[in-house]
């Protein structure tokens, strides 16, 4: 059932189809809340159980509460069950950890006409995630690909710029390679080659491949695992870490309890407060705070970028800097970190300044507000969205 | 568009954070995992055998595996030198182990699966049309690939063969008719309006009927089916209904694939049946025009060179005849070329034979090469162009 209907019916007289929009209410909201409580309560440590107890609770109040809800539409229903999992937050804080006072920077009230805007944002957003386009647009919109292209073609001008720029293939082999002149495609041609490899976009794609490093991806380039660790791999390391005794030799030059700690912190994007908090966390705080100094050292981005602009710069007449120093690769970087991986704005500057500085762009925390905080990038990609899916008028 | 530089008003924090945690929770933008592909995808990714769709997912996850993009460099550079080597040494190496052995197992495997589907590749061409193999082998079947790739390398026999002087002359406008068979109208005869390769690689053809007196003459709603054809051999591409005296084709990308140059196509290279759409008989006698080469393996600006086939090439007992003749013009002009024939084993692909110097051959007799071809099928090779010529100078 989708949401719309599941919103209509729940509140209606019919208490089966009531139960049964109640449970695909539950599955979503379930998914949402857990997103929402993960970010408002990023500084504690046991937030894991904390956010599934106030998920459970809020559903609970839901059901009970069902005959008073009148339908508003999606974007209320959320702001309906943030309100009401912020409550059950609080009261299960003041019954276990009074002391600890939740922040309140998000519990004004919503003013009604903006819920409109964000029913317009979610319709509009939903529409490209149906038609699995929400990356691509996302791609197109800030990296500025040429938008008459399919993704399939952003793909192979990102790999023969990949092959070129990255690996040092000369043009023929390149041509050979994905010059592949398949029923239903026109072939490569050295031309259409030379343009796709001087064109920003196609650089701004390149530079964000090279560039944007998801948690399990950071986590293992800093224990040295490479570019491509398997999720279990990791999950086998933070076993291995834990346990009193571990077998072999830690990765990476660390030892054990700094690869946990790595882990935690890169891997999970846990802050310091909630390492140092953890239970069977192995370090003190001032140990944790002399790692994290000697992993910041050893963070890739800024070698990214320099190796990036030393393969571009074998190019003649690439405007390199000009090209990565435009805002659009930045704000592609920050809504992914932002949106995908969950990281507060520090570390999306944390992931973004070192190489965006190589170029000459500055990347501040006002800035990460405005785009992220504000809500500035979705919106924007709502409306992009509208206008080339063609399924709303854009005016979100 | 720089749609980016639109400045859109802000949220509330809290309309941001619902925002925000309604969008993690769809997952929607985080990327997929995609395995590294193996060595045998890599080596039918090159080769051109790969459905279409499969192939974008190798190049989806090429640019999420630096790793695997140096080992497609490997496997291009190792498939490279097999495809140089005589096809007897490259089925010995694929029973040794070696380096390059995976590489050279699954391009052994390409190579028999496209010399077994051969011998029916015209037919299939015939029974289905341009549209469905089209369709087909981009969806991986091994019969429509075969019929796909001994229609490219019919392509590039054409291509060459406008590069010799009478079809060269012929697009500078001298005369030239296109082969006109089946039941026209009585009294009818063809006239060529417009036969070309637009700049984005269709191919566009409009003839009218004209009676005795060069009068508009109806096809009344006769079918015609245009084919390409070269030397006598023929491959249709396309089929319409007149209206009135006009017919017209428009095959989008038939140029493109055929890798032909834009411009005016000489009326010598179609052939076009009015009625029923009779299978158009393949030339006893074929002609395989040979590419010439300097001693470095560069294209030299130089007509294609003539080599006749007598008989249809045939796989017999593991081993590939061919039957083939040096006119004297050739043999005067290459004699102390050395001949490389090919044979197209994959779209993308083909496989050194072997090599001969023609000093050895003279231009009399023909002569009747047996090549070793371990795995080959029993039948003939439709089409004398599943095979490539190129004459070498010597160093």
């Amino acid at each position: 059932m989708d949401e719309a209907k599941a919103l209509e019916a729940f509140p209606g007289p019919d208490e089966d189809l009531a139960r049964k929009a109640y449970g695909s209410l539950c599955e979503s909201g379930r998914r949402f809340l857990r997103a929402y409580l993960r970010d408002k309560l990023r500084h504690r440590c046991d937030h894991d159980d904390l956010i599934e107890d106030a998920v459970q609770d809020a559903f609970i109040k839901i059901w009970r509460l069902r005959e008073s809800f009148t339908n508003q539409g999606v974007a209320a229903w959320y702001a309906y069950l943030k309100r009401v999992a912020d409550t059950c937050c609080t009261d299960i804080l003041r019954g276990k950890r009074p002391d600890i006072p939740l922040p309140t920077y998000r519990d004004e009230e919503a003013p009604r006409h903006e819920l409109v805007v964000v029913d317009k944002i979610m319709e509009q957003i939903l529409a490209a995630i149906q038609a699995g386009r929400l990356t691509h647009l996302a791609d197109t919109l800030w990296l500025e690909l040429d938008p008459a292209l399919s993704e399939d073609t952003h793909v192979r001008q990102l790999l023969a710029a990949q092959l070129t720029y990255l690996d040092g293939a000369p043009w023929q082999e390149v041509l050979d390679m994905l010059g592949a002149s398949l029923p239903g495609e026109d072939p490569l041609t050295r031309e259409t080659l030379d343009a796709w490899l001087a064109h920003p976009g196609v650089l701004r794609y390149v530079a964000y491949n090279e560039l944007y490093y998801a948690n399990d991806r950071l986590a293992g380039a800093l224990l040295g695992l490479g570019n491509g660790v398997a999720s279990e791999a990791l999950d086998a390391l933070m076993r291995q870490a834990l346990d009193s005794t571990p077998a072999d030799e830690a990765p990476g030059g660390w030892n054990w309890p700094e690869v946990a700690v790595i882990l935690w912190r890169y891997r999970n994007a846990l802050l310091l407060e909630q390492i140092v908090q953890r239970s069977d966390c192995p370090l003190t705080r001032p140990q944790i705070k002399a790692l994290l100094v000697r992993t910041g050292a050893h963070l890739p981005f800024n070698k990214k970028m320099a190796d990036l602009l030393a393969g571009l710069g074998r190019a003649p007449g690439i405007p390199a800097r000009a090209v990565l120093g435009t805002p659009g690769l930045w704000k592609r970087l920050a809504f992914q970190y932002c949106y995908t991986d969950d990281l507060p704005h520090r570390d999306i500057q944390e992931r973004t300044q070192p190489a965006a500085e190589r170029v000459g762009y500055t990347i501040t925390l006002a800035a990460l507000n405005g785009w992220l905080s504000q809500g500035r990038l979705i919106r924007q990609l709502a409306h992009y969205g509208a206008e080339i899916l063609g399924g709303g008028d854009g005016n979100a | 568009m720089r749609r980016q530089e639109e400045e859109l008003p802000g949220l509330t924090p809290e309309n941001a954070a619902i925002l925000k945690a309604w969008l993690q929770s769809r997952e929607a933008l985080r990327p997929p995992v995609l395995p590294a592909p193996t060595t045998t995808q890599m080596v039918r990714y090159l080769s051109g055998t790969l459905p279409i769709e499969e192939a974008r997912a190798i190049e989806r996850s090429l640019v999420s595996h630096p790793e695997a993009r140096g080992h497609l460099r490997q496997v291009r550079a190792a498939l490279n030198r097999l495809q140089i080597q005589p096809w007897a040494d490259v089925a010995e190496q694929a029973r040794q182990e070696s380096a390059d052995s995976e590489v050279t197992k699954e391009w052994l495997e390409r190579v028999s699966t496209q010399a077994a589907a051969m011998p029916q590749a015209r037919a299939w061409w015939l029974s289905q049309g341009w549209s469905a193999v089209r369709r087909q082998a981009a969806e991986g079947a091994a019969e429509a690939q075969a019929a796909w790739t001994a229609f490219l390398a019919f392509g590039e026999q054409l291509r060459l063969g406008l590069q010799q002087p009478r079809l060269a002359q012929a697009r500078g406008g001298a005369e030239d008719r296109p082969v006109v068979a089946g039941r026209l109208p009585a009294g009818g005869r063809v006239e060529v309006l417009h036969a070309a390769i637009t700049e984005d690689g269709a191919l566009q053809v409009t003839i009218a009927l004209r009676d005795g007196n060069n009068r508009p003459l109806s096809g009344e709603e006769i079918p015609a089916h245009l084919a390409l054809v070269f030397e006598g051999r023929a491959w249709p591409v396309a089929s319409t209904v007149g209206e009135q005296d006009r017919y017209e084709w428009m095959i989008p990308d038939a140029g493109a694939a055929l890798d032909l140059p834009a411009g005016q196509l000489p009326p010598g290279c179609l052939q076009i049946t009015f009625g029923e759409p009779a299978a158009p008989a393949s030339a006893e006698r074929q002609i395989l025009l040979a590419e010439v080469r300097d001693a470095a393996g560069q294209p030299v600006p130089a007509p294609p060179a003539r080599i006749e086939l007598p008989e249809a090439p045939r796989w017999e007992a593991g081993k590939l005849m061919v039957a083939l003749q040096l006119p004297a013009v050739t043999y005067a002009a290459y004699a102390d070329y050395q001949l490389h024939l090919d044979f197209r084993a994959a779209p993308l692909g083909w496989q050194r034979l072997g090599t001969w110097p023609l000093r050895a051959w003279g231009e009399a007799a023909p002569i009747c090469l047996i090549i070793p071809f371990p795995g080959g099928p029993e039948g003939m090779l439709p089409d004398a162009s599943g095979l490539r010529a190129t004459l070498q100078a010597p160093a």
